[in-house]
């Protein structure tokens, strides 16, 4: 049996049902992510794994024991809080050593050196006396990492800890999480509704709709087959064109005569709907296949890329280009299809 | 905190002008400073400076130094037993408000929203009827003729003795005061982010360690709030003991109510009102550092 077995999980609030019947295998040492928008039930699961809400149905085995009906304190698993929840009347060391204190039988002495050596890991070396409400929201993140690490827990639960800091900082505590997974390997679960976050921490992506699981894979594969428009358009941007499919290999546009030949893996896909990823749109090709022509709607500087919207027959599609714009609205331009693929609608 | 403030508008421009940096830093504190001088510290001053004189039935105050209110006062067994029997009551008032209001204030701080409302609402509507309004209505109910009694009388044909006895004045008192310290419970309680039980449980603390070494831990400050007003309150109550009371539940305020306007001897209740503030500031302070130590002292810096 898998690390971590989830089977059937269920959760309804009366009528309401946040998580329906999903099922999960983790492996030990894995980094798994809970993709999905707001309302999915991504905390409704992680707090049903922690022990703070009562499943309506299912199991959930963490290292061969059922955790179901085992209150939260039993369960050795460490939970990194949205808001942190820092004790703020404690200093760094005693709220690192809060689960020291609960789960352990350390002397004073002992404990010392466990919280000094989780805070030398988290980069927070001779923090012990400081004042939680003195400290910044980076440091904070990384106390509230200590404070759970330092129990060296079966399984680590993050519910959106980076929602709440400013981008720069959030992708610096990104690369950081990665990194002490990568150094500790303790099979982590983490929550979150920022694609980005999921695909570059995560072995494995659970991406839930409506409380249902809809996908479970690497980022990679969740990202190259989608399988269905709701992931196609979750994970990354895609653009959709409901198509007709001919008898040669062939899909043709609806409402357009613009075909496409059809991947193999496409040919028994019992839909009509194609998606394209704005990066698969290449803008004047020097040569190739699949060319059309089109003109430019609008045009949105990105920084480090350009996004254009750009009309091919009566369709629109959204494509970026590395570097500044080099098309300005109303030019004419051709348009390359380079990559795409069927999901269901 | 104040210092802290004070500290950076004096030193965020090193400007040549000192007078007027003065004046910005201590002219707003001048309304507030005049008017602690002139209706607390000028009064109280005065209070115990004519407490050392001695009472004269003609003049009120003859101005011959005397220490004889205090001496009667503190070796007078009369008088010992009427301060013992003022902490006692001041203890036992604040002791029940707390045991009834923490859980009162911990229920309104965690139960459905509409529930409270209801119970915030039911525990400001006594704050907004007078205490002696209040006060009049429990006689009607529990006076001898009063209405409980009559129905026990005509029912089980006995009455009890619901009013004139300390009883009666402990009960009123809790009633009083309650609301004091239910209302800075609950918003401290309220104040408490939700996560942190969760996280001291996620930790290993059970319901009963997370409760205490969290919650209990942070609504310290508003139960140190609410008990010093119950307890501060109750040692000057006059009114509560003087209505519900019977002639031996003689409070140091009756005691300086009498002296005062009735006696008209205000040197004598100059000197109890004297040794009544020094009671309870002391009290006071003893209460306040035995929970600050349990606190830790960073807060109250
Ligand atoms: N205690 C509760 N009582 C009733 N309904 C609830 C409760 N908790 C969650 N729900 C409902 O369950 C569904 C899933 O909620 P959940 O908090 O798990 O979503 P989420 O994926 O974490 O969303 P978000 O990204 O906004 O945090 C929502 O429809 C929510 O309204
Ligand atoms: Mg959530």
């Amino acid at each position: 049996m898998a690390f971590v077995n989830i089977q059937n999980l269920r959760k309804s609030y009366g009528d309401v049902v946040a998580v329906n019947d999903v099922s999960l295998d983790i492996e030990e040492g894995e980094f798994v992510s809970i993709l999905g928008p707001s309302g999915s039930g991504k905390t409704t699961m992680l707090k049903s794994i922690a022990g703070f809400v009562d499943p309506t149905a299912g199991s959930i085995v963490v290292a061969g024991n059922e955790m179901i009906g085992l209150p939260p304190e039993d369960r050795n698993m460490g939970l990194v809080f949205q808001r942190l929840a820092l004790f703020p009347h404690m200093s760094v060391f005693d709220n690192v050593a809060f689960g020291l204190r609960h789960r352990e039988n350390l002397t004073e002495a002992e404990m010392e050196e466990r919280v000094a050596e989780i805070l030398e890991i988290v980069s927070l070396p001779g923090y012990e006396d400081r004042n939680i409400q003195n400290l910044s929201g980076g440091e904070q993140q990384r106390v509230a990492l200590a404070r759970v690490l330092v129990l060296e827990p079966d399984l680590l639960l993050y519910d959106e800890p980076l929602s709440d800091l400013d981008r720069q900082l959030r992708e610096q505590m990104r690369r950081e999480i990665k990194d002490l997974h990568d150094r500790l390997e303790i099979t982590s679960i983490y929550v979150t509704h920022n694609q980005r976050e999921a695909l570059t921490l995560s072995d494995r992506v659970l991406v839930l709709h409506e409380g249902e699981k809809v996908r479970y894979a690497p980022p990679s594969e969740i990202y190259q087959d989608p399988q269905s428009k709701f992931v196609a358009n979750f994970v990354g941007d895609s653009n959709f064109v409901s198509v007709t499919k001919g008898q040669n290999g062939t899909v043709t546009f609806e409402d357009d005569d613009i075909s496409l030949p059809m991947h193999e893996a496409d040919a028994d896909a019992p839909t009509d709907l194609l998606y394209i990823r704005p990066e698969d749109i290449t803008i004047n090709p020097s040569d190739g296949d699949r060319v059309f022509s089109g003109t430019v709607r609008s045009t949105v500087h990105l920084g480090s890329v350009t996004e254009y919207k750009i009309e091919v027959g009566g369709n629109e599609f959204l494509t970026t280009d590395l570097g500044a714009p080099k098309y300005t609205k109303g030019d004419s331009v051709t348009v390359q299809f380079e990559d795409y693929g069927l999901v269901e609608a | 905190m104040l210092g802290a403030i004070t500290d950076y508008t004096g030193n965020l421009f090193d400007r040549p002008n000192r007078v007027s940096d003065w004046l910005d830093e201590y002219l707003p504190a001048v309304p507030p400073a005049a008017y602690l001088l002139i209706f607390l510290i000028l009064p109280i001053l005065y209070a115990v400076y004519i407490s050392f004189f001695e009472y004269s039935a003609t003049t009120i105050i003859s101005w011959n130094f005397t220490l004889e209110h205090y001496e009667q006062l503190l070796f007078d067994p009369f008088y010992q037993g009427l301060l013992w029997y003022t902490v006692r009551l001041s203890l036992i008032v604040s002791a029940f408000c707390v045991i009834l209001g923490y859980p009162l204030g911990y229920f309104i701080a965690t139960t459905t929203p509409l529930r409270r409302q209801l119970a915030l609402f039911a525990v400001f509507l006594p704050l907004m009827v007078g205490t002696v309004v209040r006060i009049y209505g429990w006689i009607v109910l529990f006076a001898t003729n009063g209405v409980i009694n009559t129905v026990l009388q005509d029912l089980l044909g006995f009455k009890l003795a619901l009013l004139g006895n300390t009883l009666s004045v402990t009960i009123g008192l809790i009633g009083v005061y309650l609301p004091l310290v239910v209302l800075p419970v609950y918003s401290s309680i309220e104040d408490i982010p939700d996560s942190l039980v969760p996280a001291a449980r996620n930790l290993g603390a059970n319901q009963l360690q997370a409760f205490y070494k969290v919650t209990f831990r942070l609504s310290l400050p508003g139960l140190l709030t609410g008990t010093i007003f119950v307890f501060v309150l109750t040692m000057n109550s006059i009114v509560t003991p003087d209505l519900l009371g019977g002639r031996s539940d003689l409070t140091m305020g009756r005691l300086i109510y009498d002296s005062a306007v009735n006696g008209l001897n205000w040197p004598f209740a100059s000197a109890v009102g004297t040794v009544l503030t020094i009671t309870t500031t002391a009290l006071v302070y003893i209460y306040f550092s035995f929970v600050r130590d349990r606190m830790g002292v960073s807060e109250w810096d």
